[in-house]
């Protein structure tokens, strides 16, 4: 059983590994052709470019033309672009049109004034769009495979889970100590509601927080062990039962602590029905 | 009839009892939502269009309450403080909402053939403040069912709610926990004072250890971040899991079967992230998210089940304590109809079948990314809600480009889009809010009608308020440059120029779903999310988990309960009080130099 369980793990991440680096083992440029993307590639990271260049130039968009064209004047605008700064570059340029925030940088976006350019990233999109499909970007012959392997993974988990749920052991060993921590809440919050007419406010804030928190949270942190025993269905009907309780023993605590006390002894019968509900659907489980 | 026996004693100079009902769902905690929310939203949607990001109000609203109820009104009531903190964040809610994606319009009413895509006329003024509205009402009738599963059954630890629920509890909490909550507001405050001052905002220990960047160790430093993962605990781990897998063992291994694009931008992170990591987190999380609402469907149903019946079981109006499934029905049947109107009058090019499609596609896209966001919001305390819209507005462009023209298509994709944001935006404060219910001891029903009350009021004002300033700054402009909406508008930009990373959200989606149906509890979501979100972040949220389970192991999970969290909600209250006085003060000198 725990050997199913460690290769179920195994193959689940490998698989998942795997399958993540064939996700983003390449970029859309990558699908361009060689010498274009070697040049795209070869762009220091601040360059950028007039964006109506290519209009200027050959009559045509940046997607439009073809890979000759585009490394020539990709060549052209370089060494004017090495020398000078990209603003100087950008406004030489004559005619240049309104700006245009959603093609540029975000820095030209928020200058209305400044000449519109494209990046290094922007150039790439435009260039990329020549690309019939984008969609052997990912790497599927590595992503695919490694999926399966995943899937396989989670089989064998399933299956591991399926067999070691011993529902007798999880009946007797694993529900005991939510049995007791429940039983001991009920208990507490019983001697609550009993005395809770002699009480001060705030012995009753301090009572909840030194008697019932504990019991409280050592249910919640083991409810994994309905689940194991009841299933999903009656897991969540327990817990509703449980979760309600808790929610009105914080209001009591809130009521006492503001010094309404009709309103905490209300809210604390209200507690301890939810509670002891939560109990007989956990005995009333087969 | 003799008089019923009064309960409980007072002790001299201890809290006095008092009689009658236990103020909760009151027109006074409404009236201070209202305001306070006033006051939050126009402050954070200003600071929303200069810097770029959303303040949570829920936290500052508890605290404003707390003054104001407490403080001037003498009122002393811990469930209707917290009436009040859910009624202003509902109205807060639009300042993110709506900021991050209205103003795209106008940014992108500046391309040449786009001019009249920002023309606000009295009409398209109204027709989007009813979607907007719209959009508030669907997102919470579609999350308030989802209580019981998100916040009894798998106790998320929503840590927003835990802090908020601290400050709430914090009069009755005793001197020691109060101590330790300002104790935690003044170390966090001071220390985001200092950084703010020193414009420090990152540790690259990477570098200082000569540690290659593809690894990217760089520390985020917010003892806020610190304060969430505490809160978080170990459940939290698995979103550092999601970090560490991208830049620890995907990278190194990218360095060997990279392609050379890849290669390219292996040193650079912040590269990596925007090229590969962010699409593929965004379709893990759609695929995790469908992963786990198909796993869970039995949950779902007994959840269901149960809001049946706790409105049946009991007779008294205490126990009545969720809001009619009827009427949660009646609000999504209504605002898709609504929806289908309103996207149908957006724009003169619209038919009847388009605007059917792109409502109905997406309130159904609603009802999955407010799963998604409040269950990321639960266990993490961040909100992929731009993530999120980027989606919802991509699905709406591509139904309506084909056949309408190019401002047509914006505009109607906004106007749904700023609907879908906000009904996202309402569906994860809902659940934070109904959390700190939760332990405060609050009736869900109350929360939920004081969030409808509170939610229509947003979009009135954050829509007159980005008007106003556009009118008088320009939005786009040095003084408003608008950087999510700027973001938005590049992204629409390339959906309208077929752009779209498809594969990697398919990819993505593969994955997320195999982890969601592995078996081994909410790991999917939290695995994508670490993907999507900035890894810096990722580093220090993982050592206040870390911190939490240290200290669950050496002094008992008891301590945590006494000692840690009230720290930890003081370290996340701390730096967003310093980061509002930030934000205010910018605002205010800018307002000053515009002035003079």
């Amino acid at each position: 059983m725990f050997g199913l369980r460690v290769l179920g793990h195994s193959l689940l991440w490998i698989g998942f590994l795997s399958a993540s680096v064939g996700m983003v083992m390449q970029r859309e440029l990558d699908l361009l052709p060689v010498e274009e993307r070697t040049a795209l590639l070869q762009l220091p990271a601040d360059f950028s470019i007039p964006a109506d260049l290519a209009t200027q130039v050959a009559g045509k968009s940046w997607t439009e033309l073809d890979s000759a064209q585009f490394l020539a004047i990709l060549q052209q605008a370089l060494a004017p672009t090495q020398s000078a700064p990209a603003s100087e570059t950008a406004a030489t340029v004559p005619g240049t049109p309104q700006p245009n925030p959603a093609t540029d940088s975000v820095e030209s976006a928020t200058e209305p004034a400044a000449a519109p350019k494209l990046n290094k990233t922007s150039l790439i999109q435009q260039r990329t769009k020549r690309v019939a499909s984008l969609w052997p970007t990912v790497n599927w012959l590595v992503y695919g495979p490694a999926l399966i392997v995943g899937i396989v993974g989670v089989v064998l988990l399933r299956k591991s889970a399926q067999k070691s749920v011993d529902v007798e052991v999880a009946r007797t060993k694993g529900l005991d100590p939510l049995r007791q921590s429940l039983t001991q809440l009920i208990a507490e919050v019983q001697k609550l509601e009993d005395q809770m007419p002699a009480m001060t406010p705030e012995s009753v804030v301090a009572y909840i927080d030194e008697r019932c928190v504990e019991h409280c949270n050592s249910f919640a942190d083991q409810r994994e062990h309905l689940k194991s025993a009841f299933g999903l269905v009656g897991f969540g009907e327990v817990m509703s039962e449980f979760a309600s309780g808790e929610r009105f023993l914080n209001r009591v605590w809130s009521a006492a602590a503001d010094g309404y006390m009709e309103e905490a002894y209300r809210s604390v019968q209200t507690s301890l029905g939810f509670f002891q509900a939560a109990q007989r659907q956990m005995d009333r489980k087969p | 009839m003799s008089a019923p026996k009064p309960i409980g004693r007072e002790q001299p100079g201890g809290i006095r009892i008092k009689t009658g009902e236990y103020p909760e769902l009151t027109w006074t905690a409404v009236f201070v939502g209202w305001a306070i929310g006033t006051l939050l939203t126009i402050s954070v949607a200003y600071a929303a269009l200069i810097l770029g990001f959303s303040i949570e109000g829920s936290e500052l609203a508890a605290i404003l309450g707390w003054g104001v109820l407490r403080g001037i009104m003498g009122r002393t009531s811990i469930v209707e403080n917290n009436i009040n903190q859910t009624a202003a964040s509902a109205v807060n809610g639009a300042s993110a909402g709506i900021m991050f994606t209205v103003p795209a319009l106008f940014i992108l009413s500046r391309n040449v053939g786009m001019e009249s895509v920002a023309d606000f006329t009295p009409a398209y003024v109204a027709l989007l403040t009813l979607a907007s509205i719209t959009g508030c009402f669907l997102g919470l009738a579609f999350v308030i069912p989802l209580r019981k599963q998100m916040i009894d059954f798998d106790r998320l630890a929503y840590p927003g709610g835990m802090a908020v629920a601290t400050i709430l509890k914090s009069p009755g909490a005793g001197i020691q926990k109060a101590q330790l909550l300002f104790a935690g507001i003044l170390i966090s405050g001071a220390v985001k004072f200092y950084l703010l001052r020193s414009h420090l905002e990152e540790f690259d220990l990477g570098s200082a250890a000569g540690i290659p960047s593809m690894w990217n160790l760089v520390f985020y430093l917010s003892l806020m971040t610190v304060g969430v993962g505490y809160l978080s605990g170990r459940g939290g781990l698995w979103f550092g899991a999601g970090g560490f897998l991208c830049y620890f063992l995907i990278a190194p291994i990218l360095q060997y079967v990279g392609s050379p694009g890849v290669q390219e931008i292996l040193p650079t992170p912040g590269e990596m992230r925007k090229n590969l990591f962010l699409p593929s987190g965004i379709g893990m999380l759609i695929g995790a998210a469908l992963g786990g609402i198909i796993m869970a469907f039995p949950l779902i149903r007994s959840a269901f089940k149960s809001l049946r019946n706790s409105n049946q079981r009991f007779a008294g109006a205490q126990t009545n304590d969720e809001m009619p499934l009827w009427m949660l029905y009646t609000a999504v049947g209504l605002g898709s109809i609504a929806l289908i109107v309103l996207a149908y009058l957006s724009v003169d090019e619209m038919t009847l079948p388009r605007a059917a499609g792109m409502a109905l596609l997406g309130t159904l896209w609603i009802w999955v990314a407010g799963v998604i966001v409040s269950e990321c919001v639960g266990r993490t305390n961040w909100s992929p809600l731009s993530g999120m819209t980027l989606i919802a507005v991509t699905i709406l462009i591509l139904i309506a480009k084909a056949g309408m023209s190019a401002p047509a298509a914006i505009v109607s994709s906004i106007t749904v889009g700023a609907a879908i944001c906000l009904a996202i935006s309402q569906a994860s404060d809902m659940m934070l809010d109904l959390k700190s219910g939760y332990l405060t001891g609050a009736i869900p029903r109350r929360q939920q009608y004081a969030q409808y009350l509170g939610c229509w009021l947003g979009p009135l004002l954050v829509i007159m308020l980005m008007i106003a300033l556009n009118n008088q700054y320009e939005i786009g402009s040095k003084t408003l440059p608008a950087p999510q909406a700027t973001a938005l508008a590049t992204v629409m930009d390339g959906i309208l120029n077929d752009n779209v990373p498809v594969y990697r959200y398919a990819a993505g989606s593969g994955l997320g779903f195999l982890l969601a149906i592995s078996g081994l509890g909410g790991i999917g979501v939290l695995v994508a999310l670490g993907f999507y979100m900035p890894f810096h972040i990722v580093l220090t949220y993982t050592i206040g988990n870390l911190i939490r389970m240290g200290s669950d192991a050496v002094f008992g999970s008891s301590f945590a309960h006494r000692v840690g969290i009230p720290v930890a909600a003081g370290l996340m209250i701390g730096e967003a009080l310093v980061d509002v006085g930030n934000a205010l003060f910018r605002i205010g000198s800018q307002l000053f130099a515009g002035g003079a």
